[in-house]
């Protein structure tokens, strides 16, 4: 009996023994796959046999092959894997961007900077053709730079959206393999079988970590053994075997304004804001944060430089001869109607019409203008925050608003709503207007000078065009002091008496007639005369004014120049960039103390499994000899009874 | 802490990459000489360095401004040295041809030289600049600002317009003066009065330009020297109708001074001879030659004609006089607005300098530090690698 038991005990350990060398040799090949987490065999004594009044120990067998792993440092680096990734790809992009904007000569500053010399170079030289050529080919220098800049930023988006893309079907395709594992775990664990299927399950959570790569996920696991999978706030992806697949949308009208949305039996829900986290995520981010605000500020100083120059340059004469005409066309901008799948605007709603009024006010922010059936709402896209409208009086329908003005279309009907981009396409769509070296308007209509007889020592300066299409700009007028503290001004051109009996205040008097102002003061003595004369093509004036617009704080509400709001720009991108990449690296780290920790866990250490490799061995060698010696005692047996 | 193999050559894979970069990042910063490779490097000083190029290169247009303006100026000072010459020999000669021991003969040959010399004042004042600009037009550079009538009068064309250059992001300067303060609108007589005799006088009389002596005392009215007798003279104010002074008795080359004014009278003026003491009026550098000219060539016989040549001639060199420092005054203005630009010029200077040593101290790479930090990142990096293949060479395996 007691050899029999010996031989049953060595063979429990021999077959226990083997399945755990096996084991270890799993693990040993399996060193370096990806997502396997170590296994270990559990020994437990087999029930003792009652021998009389006491037990005895009948061998060991094997409860089953366990993985080594931590849910909850798993869920870690699923975390850190999706937070990673988010700000890998966000400064990847943000990158781009920056690089292309602060570069010190592809950059908008020093095309600009080309420009206004060459303006200066025009005010040192109005009368030579080949300043003036000058002049025109560093404005289409300017344009080309405002227009390639967009190109390549709009590469940059083209790019992201065909990453977004990407990325969804990626998400889709994971989603659907998790599916499928969560019904071979479910049916695995049904059939009465004690142990898991680890490599399915190994199988599973790796594919949960690749999925965070792309959007940041939560599983909530299930007591049937499968696991659902949400992104954003709650929004189900993978429920046990079913999946509501990603899809992309033009919800905004913008067709290069790519949605999320939840493909669901019930119609396309909207996900773009609730998305966070992985490459998903980073991409979102990168192209409402940079990519738009980058063309949106672009556009914005391209529509400055534009209506200002023009402005000035209808203030002055040309070589011709004739007041200036436009330098730039400046873009106009376009209302897009919005296709919101569940606020579908009726076709007879006509659309939303703006413009430009204040260019000094003027955002980079895009729109949604929305009607309740009442009351018109802006607000801008992205935080939601309201605008106020306040109304143009004398002309209903017409709202001004951060520098537009709005006018609603009058047969809106509820829930109707447009997107407004103001700035979007302006860097893309400004051109030149002139192209006669001729046609930049140098020269200021009129001068002012003090008579050279004058006995007073009165003074004219500071001659302004208010009203560049005034008929009698360009006439000789002649402001005449008739005592030392009064003036007439009489209009030589026509005849005419502008204005008698003026109060001369000596320490200066505006002057305004005709289109112009001036101001005069200092000693004039009675009998003195001032005469306002139309310029010669050797005059200046207005090209001083255009070179000065350079330095004019006329953006942002009259506090930054042209200059100021692009290094703001360079400035804004650059901090975001070195933001994404501080955070990029300490996410790097994150994750690589996560799966350190995970590794530590649940990876293969080859040291270890050849100590596990020796032990087993020795225990199988051991076993093997328990079995020679059960067989030597049954032998002892048999010959001292034969 | 329980390691896993496949972590352990991650690590040190990681490593070695990450130090690698590193190395890179210095390299480029070593070959580029540059401390911010690219923007992202350090965002706040690629903007700073952004804007301190766009003013470095402002300063730069400035100078170029300051240079245009100097050349623009050069020229005008040197045509206007030229003018002051011409003048200077106009006045040498008038002064000549003034002398008593001249024939008609020798003044009209005196007068070809003045018409000579009157050709050069006009193509002086016609100067066009090396685009062909007339310098002296005010703004209407394109039309020749003087030119000579049939009937001996002088045109000004141009307007009165001066260009200002910005040789500052504050300052401008004018970097033309207009023909017509440079050479028509010149006072005539003394520059206050002018003293004129009639033309009906027969005595010798010569009147001096005069000068004035009070100024609070001078009205700017009109006075009329009339003389009642051979040694006898009234003064009257005809802008008021009043006599001034009666009865004076005349000696010749004596002061006569009334009203502010104090002039004299040499020769002797014959009963009936009056003198005009007026507000002096505007005339231009040419008429003031031309009228010379005109002068010389009229042939002399007779006393009064005589005293009428020196009168006219005494007349047109007051107005020559006033000419000239007219001309003088304008290149005083030149030469100080030179000056200006001048310095402005070397503030920018120096200003570009500090700009540029502030932009360097932002973008450039410091390469005693930069070229330490590669040999650390060398060592690092060295080490990495080899204790790497010495990790990996360790397994109990080999034991086996």
């Amino acid at each position: 009996m007691a050899g029999a038991d010996i031989l049953g005990i060595g063979t429990s350990a021999l077959l226990s023994y083997q399945q755990a060398l096996q084991t270890t040799s799993n693990n040993i090949s399996n060193a370096n796959t990806d997502g396997y987490s170590r296994q270990r065999v559990d020994f437990s004594t087999q029930p003792g046999d009652l021998a009389g009044s006491y037990y005895l120990g009948s061998g060991v067998q094997v409860d089953g092959v366990q993985r080594i792993f931590s849910q909850f440092v798993n869920a870690q680096v699923t975390d850190a894997t999706a937070t990673n990734s988010r700000y890998q790809t966000y400064s990847q992009y943000a990158e781009q961007v920056d690089n292309l904007l602060a570069d010190q000569t592809a950059g908008l500053q020093p095309a600009l900077q080309s420009f206004f010399n060459s303006v200066q170079g025009v005010a040192n030289d109005p009368s030579s053709i080949s300043a003036r050529q000058d002049l025109i080919s560093q404005g289409n220098t300017l344009v080309g730079r405002f227009n390639t800049l967009y190109q390549q930023i709009d590469n940059i988006s083209g790019r992201l959206n065909g990453q977004i893309g990407n990325d969804v079907s990626n998400i889709n395709s994971l989603a659907s393999q998790i599916a499928k594992l969560n019904t071979q775990i479910v049916s695995a664990n049904n059939s009465n079988v004690v142990g898991q299927p680890n490599d399915l399950l190994d199988k599973r959570d790796a594919l949960v970590n690749k999925l965070a790569q792309y959007v940041s996920v939560k599983t909530v696991s299930q007591s049937d053994g499968s696991i659902n999978v949400m992104v954003g706030t709650g929004q189900a992806l993978v429920v046990g075997a079913d999946v509501t697949k990603l899809g992309t949308a033009n919800l905004s009208g913008d067709p290069n304004q790519l949605d999320l949305v939840f493909k669901t039996q019930a119609g396309d829900v909207p996900v773009s804001n609730i998305v966070t986290g992985g490459s998903l995520g980073g991409l979102l981010e990168a192209r409402d944060q940079v990519v738009v605000q980058a063309k949106n500020a672009l556009g914005r100083l391209a529509i400055g430089i534009g209506q200002e120059f023009n402005a000035q340059q209808a203030k002055g004469i040309d070589l011709t001869g004739s007041q200036g005409g436009d330098f730039f066309n400046v873009p106009m901008p376009t209302t897009v109607q919005n296709s919101y799948p569940s606020e579908n605007n009726a076709s007879s709603s006509g659309v939303a019409t703006y413009s430009i009024s204040d260019v000094g006010k003027l955002t980079t922010n895009d729109y949604r203008l929305s009607y309740d059936g009442t009351n018109w709402s802006l607000k801008v896209a992205g935080s939601g925050q309201t605008v106020t409208m306040t109304p143009v009086t004398g002309s209903p329908g017409s709202y001004t608003a951060d520098g537009l003005t709005i006018n609603v279309p009058t047969t809106a009907s509820a829930g109707d709503s447009f997107s407004i981009e103001p700035t979007r396409y302006a860097a893309r769509d400004i051109t030149m207007a002139a192209t006669d070296p001729r046609e930049i308007a140098a020269a200021a209509p009129v001068v002012g000078t003090a008579t050279q007889t004058n006995t007073g020592t009165g003074t004219i300066s500071d001659m302004q065009t208010l009203d560049p299409t005034n008929a009698n700009l360009r006439d000789q007028v002649t402001i005449t002091m008739t005592s030392a503290t009064t003036f007439d001004v009489v209009d030589n051109t026509t005849g005419a008496t502008l204005a008698t009996g003026q109060a001369f205040n000596s320490s200066g008097t505006t002057v305004s007639f005709n289109g112009w102002q001036t101001t005069i003061g200092g000693n004039a003595a009675s009998g003195d005369t001032f005469v306002i004369a139309p310029t010669g093509s050797g005059d200046n004036g207005n090209a001083l004014q255009l070179a000065a617009l350079q330095q004019k704080t006329f953006l942002q509400g009259g506090t930054a120049s042209l200059g100021d709001t692009y290094s703001q720009l360079v400035a804004d991108v650059g901090t975001k960039t070195q933001a994404a990449q501080t955070d990029a690296k300490t996410h790097q780290s994150l994750l690589n103390q996560a799966t350190s920790m995970q590794q530590s866990i649940s990876g293969v250490n080859l040291d270890e499994e050849a100590a596990n490799l020796l032990k087993y061995q020795q225990a199988y060698q051991a076993s093997a000899k328990v079995i020679s010696t059960a067989n030597s005692l049954f032998q002892t047996l048999i010959n001292a009874v034969s | 802490m329980r390691l896993s193999t496949a972590e352990i050559s991650q690590t040190s894979i990681s490593a070695i990459l990450d130090q690698q970069s590193q190395l890179n990042h210095t390299q480029q910063q070593l070959s580029t000489g540059r401390r911010i490779v690219t923007p992202a490097d350090d965002p706040a000083g690629a903007a700073q360095a952004l804007n301190l190029q766009a003013a470095i290169d402002t300063n730069t247009q400035l100078q170029k401004n300051g240079d245009a303006a100097t050349a623009r100026l050069n020229l005008e000072q040197s045509t206007l040295t030229q003018v002051q010459n011409v003048v200077q020999r106009v006045r040498t000669l008038t002064i000549e041809a003034n002398n008593g021991t001249q024939t008609n003969e020798s003044r009209s040959s005196i007068a070809s030289e003045l018409s000579q010399s009157l050709k050069s004042l006009l193509s002086l004042g016609n100067t066009r600049d090396s685009n062909g600009e007339y310098i002296f037009a005010g703004s209407q550079t394109t039309t020749q600002p003087f030119t000579q009538t049939p009937t001996n009068t002088f045109v000004y064309a141009g307007d009165s317009a001066q260009r200002f250059l910005q040789i500052d992001s504050s300052r401008q300067v004018a970097t033309n003066d207009p023909g017509s303060s440079v050479f028509m609108q010149i006072t005539n007589g003394n520059g206050t009065f002018i003293a004129t005799p009639a033309a009906a006088n027969t005595g010798s009389g010569i009147i001096d330009p005069g000068s004035v002596t009070n100024s609070s005392a001078y009205t700017g009215d009109t006075y009329s020297i009339q003389f009642t007798a051979a040694n006898t003279y009234d003064v009257m104010d005809t802008t008021t109708g009043t006599t001034v002074l009666s009865n004076q008795t005349y000696q010749s080359d004596s002061s006569i001074s009334f009203a502010g004014i104090q002039t004299s009278i040499s020769g002797t003026p014959a009963t009936g001879d009056t003198f005009t003491v007026a507000p002096s009026g505007r005339q231009s550098v040419f008429q003031t030659v031309q009228n010379i000219v005109d002068t010389l060539n009229t042939p002399t016989s007779s006393v009064a004609s005589n005293t009428k040549l020196h009168n006219s001639i005494n007349q047109q060199l007051s107005a020559l006089d006033q000419a000239l420092g007219n001309i003088i005054n304008k290149q005083a203005g030149v030469g100080s607005r030179l000056t200006a630009i001048s310095s402005q010029q070397s503030l920018q200077q120096d200003w570009g300098t500090q700009l540029k040593s502030a932009q360097s101290k932002i973008q450039d790479v410091d390469y005693a530090s930069a070229i330490s930090q590669y040999q650390l990142q060398l060592t690092g990096l060295e080490a990495a690698q080899k204790t790497y293949t010495q990790v990996q060479g360790l397994s109990l395996f080999k034991y086996l």
